[in-house]
């Protein structure tokens, strides 16, 4: 179901980019097929949302950072997602343009949904990449910080908007009483700031000197977590071969990975030559760009030169 | 240095292979949007030269001749590095290569005539559209030659033996699609006017 509503949001995606332009006068027709799309893509869309909440309902939830700021994402993006089918209908898309409204909405699309999943998946995997987690004490307080930072930043830019405040002008007339939002806006703004200064000073202490990961730190379903952190160049020392979705909690267990590659695996040595053929390109695009052509011809030969050089590099093991 | 030989996938196909074919599918993309940028275009320049003011359909037949000889050549030569013979293969991954570059002859002879009769890249929509289309192929047709003349040295160093006919083969696969490409050029710019 996922898979299928995300291919379909995929595939109405191409029919809804002109609802950014309900405001220029596109016409009756093309304002309606885009206003019908935009309305529409919100069921497959809808049908996610669902998922995750069964998911979280079938499972049994650690409230740990990387899960909280994945519970933020689905609350926030479904907030976002609200306000999207609002300014989906092209009449009332007409007076919330150019509006702080939008900015609202944005935002709780964007940073509500896209930056509260990044930064549940970096607490997800950072373990995994560098070998060692992040701080959970830190991270709750950066999550919380950063939640309710976001929904004092962004929140009161609803109504802000539809009292009619423009968006990219930062003065106004105090009749228009949005004076205290405007400050709780701002406020929350920097509470956001402070957050990340938090996910930083994280990030920073936990890389030295944060707790061991081991192979497994959250009794994970995939692979990657049958590895060691972080993974070694060859990543996994023989194919594995997978049996289940959920391949580490399924009955029939997975054959064990050895901890010792049982046979030489081949890893290319390190190259220069790569980032040397790159920068040739980038050279003759610079030299056409700038119409000189002996700097085409000086970085055609580079590249050239390079891609044999990489071609027959001695081969590593 | 012993297992370089050792690099097959579950699909049977030699890596190397199936990221040749890979490729040739993304060119596929690129020769496409160019070509169909040049039947868009079609008919709609403002001022001349047009297409059948200057296209040489004579000239362009041998050059096309050439190119498809140049195939029959590589096919040869694929054969004579497959089965050890090192004089014939020399000889026909040369005729490939030489082959090839007389068809660059040609294309420089139609290109420096075509600016001398005034249309440039920058004349109308049909100089624009054709001259990236037939240059982008020009510029496959020299990688080609160059690829070619690779392992014609590579020969010569005897490192070309039969268990490097893989490399052949893909030099190969790529020379019959930058044929293919021009023979689908030739009948969309040159003989449907």
């Amino acid at each position: 179901m996922v898979v299928y509503s995300g291919a379909l949001i995929g595939f109405m995606g191409w029919g809804v980019w002109a609802h950014h332009m309900f405001a220029s006068g596109l016409g009756p027709i093309a304002d309606s097929v885009f206003g019908a799309t935009t309305m529409m893509i919100a069921i497959p869309t809808g049908v996610k949302i669902f998922n995750w909440l069964a998911t979280m309902w079938g499972g049994q939830v650690r409230f740990t950072t990387a899960m909280l700021f994945a519970m933020g994402f689905i609350a926030m993006f479904v907030i976002g997602g609200l306000s999207g089918v609002m300014h989906s209908s092209p009449p009332a898309d007409l007076q919330q343009t150019d509006t702080y409204f939008v900015v609202a909405h944005i935002h709780y699309v964007l940073f509500g949904g896209a930056i509260q999943g990044l930064f549940a998946g970096i607490y997800y995997w950072f373990p995994k990449m560098t070998g060692r987690l992040l701080n959970e004490k830190l991270g709750k307080l950066h999550f919380w910080l950063m939640f309710i930072g976001m929904n004092l930043a962004f929140f009161p830019m609803h109504f802000i908007g539809l009292l009619g405040m423009p968006r990219r002008i930062y003065t106004y007339r105090p009749e228009l009483g949005v004076e205290t939002m405007n400050l709780i806006s701002t406020i929350g703004a920097h509470v956001i700031a402070v957050a990340l200064l938090f996910f930083i000073y994280n990030v920073w202490r936990s890389w030295r000197r944060g707790e061991v990961a081991g192979n497994d730190p959250w009794g994970g379903a995939m692979l990657e977590w049958t590895i060691p952190s972080p993974p070694p160049d060859y990543n996994f020392t023989v194919i594995p071969e997978v049996v289940s979705r959920l391949p580490r909690w399924s009955v029939t267990h997975m054959k064990a990975i050895p901890e010792v590659p049982p046979q030489p695996i081949h890893v290319p040595g390190g190259s220069y030559w790569p980032l040397v053929a790159a920068l040739g390109i980038i050279g003759m695009a610079t030299g056409a760009v700038a119409h000189t052509l002996w700097i085409v011809l000086a970085s055609g030969a580079v590249l050239i030169f390079s891609i044999y050089r990489w071609a027959f590099e001695p081969f590593e093991v | 240095m012993t297992h370089a030989a050792a690099h097959y996938t579950s699909t049977g196909l030699d890596n190397k292979k199936l990221a040749f074919w890979a490729f040739i599918g993304s060119e596929c993309l690129l020769f496409g949007s160019l070509i169909s940028t040049y039947l868009v275009y079609k008919g709609r320049s403002v001022s001349g030269p047009t297409p059948h003011e200057i296209l040489n359909i004579p000239v362009t037949s041998v050059s096309t001749f050439d190119l498809l000889m140049s195939s029959l050549a590589m096919v040869l030569a694929l054969a004579a590095v497959s089965r050890g013979d090192k004089l014939w293969a020399r000889f026909w991954l040369g005729t490939t290569a030489f082959l090839g570059l007389v068809f660059l002859g040609f294309q420089y002879y139609e290109f420096t005539s075509f600016v001398r009769e005034g249309l440039t890249i920058r004349t109308n929509l049909f100089g624009s559209t054709f001259f990236t289309l037939t240059g982008t192929h020009g510029a496959h047709v020299a990688v080609g030659v160059l690829l070619l003349l690779t392992l014609l040295v590579r020969s010569f160093q005897g490192k070309l033996g039969p268990e490097k006919a893989i490399n052949v083969e893909v030099t190969g696969l790529y020379w019959h699609f930058v044929d293919v490409v021009w023979i689908v050029i030739f009948t969309v710019v040159y003989l449907l006017q």
